[in-house]
């Protein structure tokens, strides 16, 4: 684990612990988006979290990711108490240690695919990166894009953009990655090949958590967390994943 | 984020919005522009004031008379007109008594007609001392200046300057002519090197006879207009000067109450006078020059704040995968700088510009400081600052998952 934590997470502890998590919105009236979510993520989990639109899922993906803070509750990742952090803190968590993917992709249209990519080495205050070029290829590679480095969104597919998306989240090496309904914008054909990147990297040692409103996507995880009205109403190990062809 | 990515970053942004970049560019460009433009004729003006005085010759003490209020002893009685209080008298005292002068002058004006032959002119003549040329740094053309000799026997000799030569001899050679000033022959002996205009026009419009000619045939008074003493070296002008005040008084038999009835000038004075003025001056211009880059900072300002809002996405985004509020501050920072720095090159190039075609086209004495560059476009680099803080702190305020909802 890079150095924007400071404590290394224990053997045996969760990689992120959520106690009592809770998040308002004011609208007029108080509106209660999370009311009281516990969640313990080990090291090495594929997870997916489903449930109803408006349930709370997004909001408390934002909350994990480090780019929304909780009204009340607690968060730890690796044993590190995030509600503690300061911005600047969480800042270099989301750098370093937790990588985020969007379900409309969020490139930088006026960027190639190898500039988006390279866009959050050059955030990481904490490490030096001698070679961001080769980082990003490394990344892109990954993802199956080795051959589209200086395309710009606009001239990519989709699924492509997505795959650039996926490639950007994992240039600094993440410990967690992070999707809030990343096939949501794909067709199923598509949605199949980057589910498939998600198993692969999680193969390779990546902790992955994907919400998702497809319940054959959930089938293909470890494990399925439902929400519903911002609570966790479920929580199920599934022992034989389904294999998506 | 290193300074590097920081200006390729701002690059980008400025590439893909050059024509908006340009148009509001402009208002720094002019300010700069103008600043070096108007302090180039601000100190070209004092530069000349100071060169048409320091050409009047070196380490001068000029005294003229004053109309005392008080009424010293010897005015009242002045010739018509002109109340004056210096007299040949004074002259001669102060030729015996100053310790340490190196030359002295009165200036009897007696200006008057010249005629040679048909031709006439009207032109200013002076009754002047021997020791004129070396005090007023003049240099003989031709012939000579008259002496010592010639100055106590009242001699009706006279030197001319290069305007009288052209417009009262018509281009011949003067030396040895007779010529006429009012009814009194005079003998043209010699011819002053030209020197240009200085104040009260033409240098070269002047006539010199001895002074004691002037005062015997053409004025008829004792009263001198001017006395000009030349100092040995500028550390003792001061001194002299205190001398002369004193002696002048006892000349006048001033009561230790009454005010002078003269005043002393000195050059150096004269100098810082008109830099202090001329530096008001330019200072002026520089400020009014000033406020338009300032107006061209707010248009930096307006700019910045619109490419705030339409890229409220990508800074959301970068929040997102890591930037810190200051990485984003930053940015914006940089590139509001770099458009102010851009600005304030393209002004240099326009005010240096602007003061050589003013030079070269309009004759205006120009005179281009490398402080005043320096200054100017660092003063753009500020407003760049100054004005890009508050788009740049909206935009590191920004919240990631509104901002990356903005549409
Ligand atoms: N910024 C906000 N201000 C007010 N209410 C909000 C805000 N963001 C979300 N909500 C509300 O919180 C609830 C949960 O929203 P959330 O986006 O987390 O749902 P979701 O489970 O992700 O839904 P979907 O599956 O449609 O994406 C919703 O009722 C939504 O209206
Ligand atoms: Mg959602």
């Amino acid at each position: 684990m890079s150095n924007a934590l400071k404590q290394v997470a224990e053997a045996g502890l969760p990689l992120l612990r959520v106690r009592g998590l809770t998040k308002m919105y004011h609208l007029g009236e108080d509106f209660w988006a999370l009311r009281g979510v516990d969640i313990d993520i080990h090291e090495g989990e594929l997870v997916s979290i489903i449930g109803q639109s408006g349930s709370g899922k997004s909001t408390l993906l934002n909350i994990l990711g480090c780019l929304d803070r909780p009204t009340g509750g607690d968060y730890w990742l690796a044993g590190n108490h995030i509600n503690k952090m300061s911005s600047d803190d969480l800042a270099a968590v989301r750098n370093q240690v937790l990588g985020f993917v969007f379900q409309s992709f969020h490139l930088l249209p006026r960027l190639t695919a190898l500039e988006n990519v390279m866009l959050p080495l050059g955030y990481d205050h904490l490490r030096k990166h001698p070679n961001m070029r080769d980082a990003a290829i490394e990344a892109l590679q990954r993802t199956g894009l080795g051959d589209k480095l200086n395309n710009r969104p606009t001239q990519m597919s989709g699924g492509q953009q997505q795959r650039v998306a996926i490639a950007r989240a994992l240039v600094n090496k993440p410990s967690l990655l992070m999707a809030d309904e990343p096939t949501g914008n794909l067709d199923s054909n598509t949605a199949r090949d980057i589910l498939n990147l998600f198993k692969e990297l999680n193969r390779q040692g990546t902790t992955v958590m994907i919400i998702t409103h497809d319940p054959s996507i959930a089938a293909n995880t470890n494990r399925k967390i439902e929400v519903r009205d911002g609570l966790v109403i479920g929580d199920q190990k599934i022992e034989y994943p389904e294999v998506a062809a | 984020m290193t300074y590097w990515l920081l200006l390729k970053t701002a690059i980008q942004s400025i590439r893909l919005n050059w024509l908006r970049t340009l148009l509001t560019l402009l208002g720094i460009v002019i300010g700069v522009g103008s600043v070096i433009a108007m302090t180039a004729v601000g100190q070209g003006a004092q530069d000349s004031v100071v060169a048409r005085i320091s050409a009047m010759g070196s380490n001068l003490l000029i005294v003229n008379s004053s109309s005392s209020r008080s009424g010293g002893v010897s005015s009242g009685r002045g010739s018509s007109g002109s109340r004056s209080t210096l007299s040949i008298t004074d002259v001669d005292y102060l030729r015996k008594t100053l310790s340490s002068s190196s030359g002295l002058t009165p200036i009897v004006n007696a200006t008057g007609q010249l005629i040679w032959g048909a031709s006439n002119y009207a032109s200013s003549v002076n009754g002047v001392s021997v020791d004129y040329m070396d005090v007023r740094n003049r240099q003989i053309e031709t012939g000579v200046m008259f002496t010592e000799a010639e100055q106590q026997n009242r001699a009706t000799v006279a030197v001319v300057g290069q305007t009288v030569v052209t417009e009262l001899f018509l281009g011949e050679d003067p030396i040895g002519q007779q010529i006429r000033i009012g009814r009194i022959p005079f003998t043209i002996i010699g011819t002053l090197k030209a020197s240009g205009s200085g104040f009260g026009g033409d240098n070269d419009d002047l006539v010199l006879i001895p002074y004691t000619t002037a005062q015997a045939r053409l004025s008829g008074t004792q009263y001198v207009s001017q006395i000009w003493i030349k100092a040995v070296d500028k550390e003792s002008m001061t001194p002299l000067e205190e001398e002369l005040i004193q002696q002048l008084r006892t000349a006048h038999r001033l009561a230790d109450s009454a005010e002078d009835d003269f005043t002393v000038r000195n050059q150096a004075d004269m100098i810082s006078l008109v830099s202090e003025s001329t530096d008001t001056f330019t200072l002026l211009l520089g400020a009014i020059a000033g406020i338009s880059l300032l107006v061209g900072g707010i248009g930096i300002m307006n700019m910045m704040l619109v490419a705030v809002t339409e890229r409220t996405k990508e800074i959301g985004l970068r929040i997102a995968v890591g930037a810190r509020g200051s990485d984003i501050l930053l940015q914006f920072l940089a590139e509001s700088v770099l458009i102010c720095v851009m600005g304030g090159l393209l002004g240099l190039l326009f005010g240096v510009g602007g003061a050589y075609v003013l030079q070269h086209f309009f004759g205006v004495n120009t005179s281009l400081s490398t402080n005043t560059m320096i200054i100017s476009v660092g003063f753009a680099a500020f407003v760049g600052v100054a004005f890009g803080l508050y788009p740049a702190y909206r935009a590191s305020k920004l919240d990631p998952i509104e901002a990356l909802r903005y549409s």
